[in-house]
């Protein structure tokens, strides 16, 4: 507030009020602001987000050491994430260096995906503040979950950078100072595509993912460009992708969406598990299919009751109401 | 740091084997991560009659510098092509085949599908794809038919979508597992995928009467900067369709005269420097290959190539010595070029018994430094070091050899000066300064002679380590622009012009064989020739000893909307992608979808000595439409453009804007 506003404000009260005692006038509240616990529109878009965040990362907590990060999800799936040796990711250099190949031809996305990729996702269904508002608050809490927990796991792990195991690698971008494993953009673009395509087509992330959705390959493009830019191991964006998906799923099962409640677990080490990931391999939709079919079928008997999520639910409702464009209307021909 | 020639000279490797000398002898192995003696054994191969090998990539000491790999270590003979029987029920007696020899070409892409999902693509070869244990049928490289392109098409295909990368990756076209392996096809648009579109892409309905052979040529080829292993690799290519094509006519047991499927050829390629009068090997192989099927009484195949894009690179010079004359040039090596600069210099033909035989060029060199180098004294079939005073490896080479041209019992003294890298890497590795380098040329002989000066193309397509900077002859008295400050694209006089520096001659030195149609590039809404597109040295320069060589373009073709935008319209990587690019290039893909088109016919007669297609008859076409009226201004000169312009015809099957050609 400027001060000239602040200075006419006072003056204007005591122009105008003359001498009050402080006795309430006619028109006193006769309910609260909120309707109930899961109405925040009285409060602005900021407010919102914080309730809404506080909602989703109610009860979540992360275990995690250099080895092995585990994350409990009240009411949800438990997602377990293994951390290979430093020597794996040595294995996944030259990876790295073929994708840098592509730097030129990638260079207007990396740029603008370094702290954008919603503007991506608008690409392909109509988001903004108007007609999807409550879909672009919706996801940008679910990204803010992911950072929290992605930050935390790669926290634990630790992991160097490319430019740390080889300077030739030349990032395009600077170099994020977290670590690598598992890649935050791979995490926040899976879980805000799944969160995405559910609205869009009521499909679970493991059907939508098998069908190669447009929203899951412009997330898997999203996640290759941070390769493409030298910041990150194809291994990382596997990771990030099976974290993003999984937070995806409880964020869904919670809000009462599409969801598997899968038990999703990335291993380096068995090569028979269904999220096994070589120190030679690629991150494919294909690879990405594969595991969470595998993992689907996994039942977590360790998953802990779940708590209230009032402000995810009523969010999720409205968002879902958002799409109805695509329902026919009662009693209309198909 | 300074140079001197080496005291002593050494024996030339020979014509044809100098570039290799080099390459081999500055350590661009090394550069390029591939090993010269720990490569595994090559596969054994079929040897012809008389010698040698069909696969020329694989003579030594030109051994083909595949990665181990790609390299067939099968140690089994080379077996003949291995016909899938599920291909032959798409041919008829009718079908044309379009062989087009490229870099890295989007086989999965819709212009190359009908709406079926009938590939149009018959059989593809990467070169630099890693190789399939128990393909015995190519030496390095992989190949896929039809068959296998379309059933990895179907298992990639979700909800009605073609992952076209999937596709790539399982076909081998991309590798990110392989440092060195095929990845141009993961970015939006590559040149093979262009060439191809415009000399065989369709639209989803139209007919399947001409059908696609591609040879992806290996990444290493685009890598080398000077071309040095272009010939060997293209004539495995084209040996390689050609010999498809006759196994598949044989295996649909067709009847009739004339065996065999006609064959248009597109090489949408080429290198700078060489003879320029259709001698050079690559050149006289395409001529013996298509006379002799042509002999033999087999389907007719015609060849086409771009005449060049480097019409103003200032890479061509000619001097006219007088009897104990010299003349001087400059020849200016840009800084950071991590790559060999090579300068040709070429006699006149002789005949074998002439005196000329024997005359070898005297090369005095003024370092950047000032310090000046007298001429070594060379006979032909040596070469001599440039040694850095002081000590180190050699700095460069300079060649003496001779190209002996059987058919006309004549031949042409060249030296060939290879210098080092401007830049390097590499501690101690050896380097020259950059900066102008003066060559004085003298002849000892009472004639006066006529040198031609060409520098080797020095540059990089697509992605690499050694990024070639071209170097380029300096001479104030060359006119670049006119007197309204245009680029000037032509020379002007024939006779006494004010500089050595020419633009006749820039010709793609591996496209003026006599079979070859050249084809150069013009502009379509100006309806001028592109300046970049090369001169031929026109008809008065060659020597009466080659009376069957033209060296001029054939016809000109499109290649720029207008100078404002350049290019013309073709497909990008993926399906639905569309963009312009520029040269001849394209210009010479379109003709070879007309020289395809001129080749229908042909079954009506199976006359082996048709002259469908030939270039003879793209150059009708041209003259046709010049005499039509078709265009509003007079045909460029014929130096650049041949006997006219080709009508400009958009692909079928891209929405064009008003007033936009490409």
């Amino acid at each position: 507030m400027s001060g000239a506003l602040l200075d006419g404000l006072e003056s204007a009260r005591d122009g105008l009020i003359g001498v009050w005692n402080g006795t309430v006038g006619p028109r006193v509240p006769q309910r609260r602001l909120a309707s109930g616990p899961g109405d925040i529109w009285y409060a602005s878009e900021t407010i919102r987000g914080d309730l809404l965040v506080y909602d989703l990362i109610a009860g979540v907590t992360v275990a995690a050491d250099t080895a092995k990060a585990e994350v409990n999800l009240p009411g949800g799936p438990r997602l377990g994430l293994g951390c290979p040796d430093l020597g794996f990711f040595a294995q996944q250099m030259p990876l790295v260096r073929s994708y840098a190949d592509l730097r030129l031809d990638r260079a207007a996305e990396i740029d603008t995906q370094i702290d954008d990729i919603m503007s991506y996702f608008g690409g392909f269904v109509f988001l903004n503040d108007t007609r999807r508002r409550q879909t672009a608050e919706l996801l940008h809490a679910v990204v803010d979950l992911c950072i929290m927990v992605e930050m935390r796991i790669k926290h634990a792990f630790a992991v160097p950078r490319p430019i740390d195991f080889d300077g030739r690698i030349h990032p395009m971008i600077d170099t994020p100072t977290h670590g690598a494993f598992p890649s935050g953009h791979a995490t926040e673009a899976f879980a805000v595509a799944s969160v995405l395509n559910a609205l869009v087509t009521g499909q679970t992330i493991q059907q939508g993912v098998a069908a190669h959705g447009e929203l899951f390959r412009l997330a898997h493009r999203i996640a290759t460009n941070r390769t493409v830019a030298g910041v990150h191991f194809p291994a990382d964006s596997a990771a990030g992708a099976l974290l993003g998906c999984g937070l995806a799923d409880f964020v869904l099962a919670q809000a009462g969406g599409p969801s598997t409640g899968a038990n999703l677990v990335l291993t380096a080490e068995a090569d028979d598990a269904p999220g096994y990931f070589g120190s030679a391999d690629d991150f494919t939709l294909p690879w990405l299919a594969n595991a969470l079919q595998g993992l689907a079928a996994e039942k977590d008997a360790k998953a802990s009751a779940p708590i209230a999520r009032p402000v995810l639910s009523a969010v999720w409702q409205r968002a879902s109401a958002e799409f109805d464009i695509y329902q026919a209307a009662p009693g209309a021909g198909v | 740091m300074t140079f001197a020639w080496d005291t002593k000279t050494a024996p030339s490797p020979g014509f044809g084997l100098a570039y290799h000398d080099w390459w081999r002898e500055s350590g661009a192995w090394q550069r390029l991560g591939l090993s010269d003696a720990g490569a595994p054994p090559v596969p054994k191969v079929h040897p012809l009659e008389g010698g040698g090998s069909r696969w020329s990539g694989f003579d030594e000491p030109k051994k083909a510098p595949v990665p181990p790999h790609v390299r067939n270590t099968s140690n089994t003979l080379l077996s003949a092509p291995v016909v899938p029987k599920e291909v032959l029920a798409r041919l008829t007696p009718e079908t044309v085949i379009l062989g087009v020899i490229d870099g890295a070409m989007a086989l999965n892409n819709a212009r190359f599908r009908t709406q079926g999902g009938t590939s149009r693509i018959l059989w593809a070869w990467t070169m630099g794809a890693t190789w399939i244990p128990g393909q015995t049928s190519v030496p390095y490289g992989r190949e896929v038919w039809a068959g296998e392109i379309e059933r990895t098409q179907t298992e990639h295909t979700y909800g009605g979508w073609l992952d076209e990368a999937a596709c790539d990756q399982a076909l081998g076209l991309v590798d990110m597992h392989m440092w060195d392996g095929p990845r141009s096809l993961a970015l939006s648009a590559s040149h093979g995928t262009h060439v191809l579109d415009l000399a065989g892409g369709a639209p989803p309905d139209a007919p399947m009467d001409v059908m696609i052979m591609a040879v992806s040529l290996p990444e290493q080829i685009t890598r080398d900067t000077s071309g040095t292993f272009l010939q060997a690799f293209a004539l495995d290519g084209i040996h390689a369709i050609l010999d498809r094509a006759d196994a598949l006519w044989q295996a649909c047991g067709f009847e009739g005269e004339t065996p065999g499927f006609p064959v248009a050829l597109n090489f949408s390629y080429g290198i700078s420097a060489g003879p320029k009068d259709g001698t050079l090997e690559l050149e006289s192989e395409i001529d013996r290959l298509i006379q002799a099927r042509q002999a033999d009484a087999l389907a007719p195949v015609r060849m086409v190539m771009p005449a060049g894009n480097n019409n103003l690179d200032q890479t061509q010079a000619q001097i006219t010595l007088k009897q104990g004359e010299s003349e001087d040039l400059t020849w200016r090596l840009p800084p950071q070029d991590f790559s060999t600069s090579y300068l040709e210099v070429w006699m006149p033909r002789f005949l074998d018994s002439d005196a000329l035989a024997t005359k070898v060029p005297q090369l005095e060199l003024t370092l950047p430094d000032g310090t000046v180098l007298g001429a070594p004294s060379l006979n032909v079939g040596q070469s001599v070091d440039l040694l850095p005073v002081g000590g180190g490896a050699p700095a460069g080479r300079l060649y003496c050899d001779r190209q002996n041209h059987a058919t006309s019992k004549s031949g042409r003294v060249r030296l060939l000066l290879a210098l080092s890298p401007t830049a390097s890497r590499s501690p101690g590795a050896a380097t020259v300064s950059p900066g102008a380098w003066g060559l004085r040329l003298q002849v000892d002989t009472d004639m006066h002679v006529i040198l031609d000066l060409s520098i080797q193309r020095d540059d990089t397509i697509g992605v690499g380590p050694d990024r070639g900077v071209p170097s380029f002859f300096e001479d104030d008295a060359y006119r670049v622009h006119d007197a309204r400050g245009d680029l000037l694209d032509t020379d002007g006089e024939l006779v006494a012009p004010a500089s050595n520096l020419r633009r006749r001659g820039t010709m793609n030195a591996i496209a003026t064989g006599v079979t070859t149609c050249r084809v150069g590039a013009y502009e379509v809404q100006s309806e001028r020739s592109a300046p970049y597109s090369a001169s031929g040295f026109g008809e008065m320069h060659l020597s009466p000893l080659l009376p069957q060589v033209v060296e001029r373009p054939n016809v000109a073709a499109a290649g720029d909307t207008s100078r404002a935008k350049p290019g013309v319209m073709a497909a990008g990587t993926r399906s639905g992608s569309v963009v312009f690019q520029s040269g001849t290039s394209m210009a010479c893909a379109q003709t070879a979808r007309l020289v395809a088109d001129l080749l229908k016919p042909w079954h009506k007669t199976r006359d082996p000595l048709s002259n469908l297609g030939v270039p003879g008859a793209v150059e009708h076409v041209a003259i046709s439409a010049e005499s039509r009226g078709v265009y509003a201004t007079p045909a460029p000169i014929v130096e650049k453009a041949g006997a006219g312009r080709l009508p400009y015809k958009p692909l079928q099957g891209y929405r064009q804007r008003s007033g936009d050609p490409g």
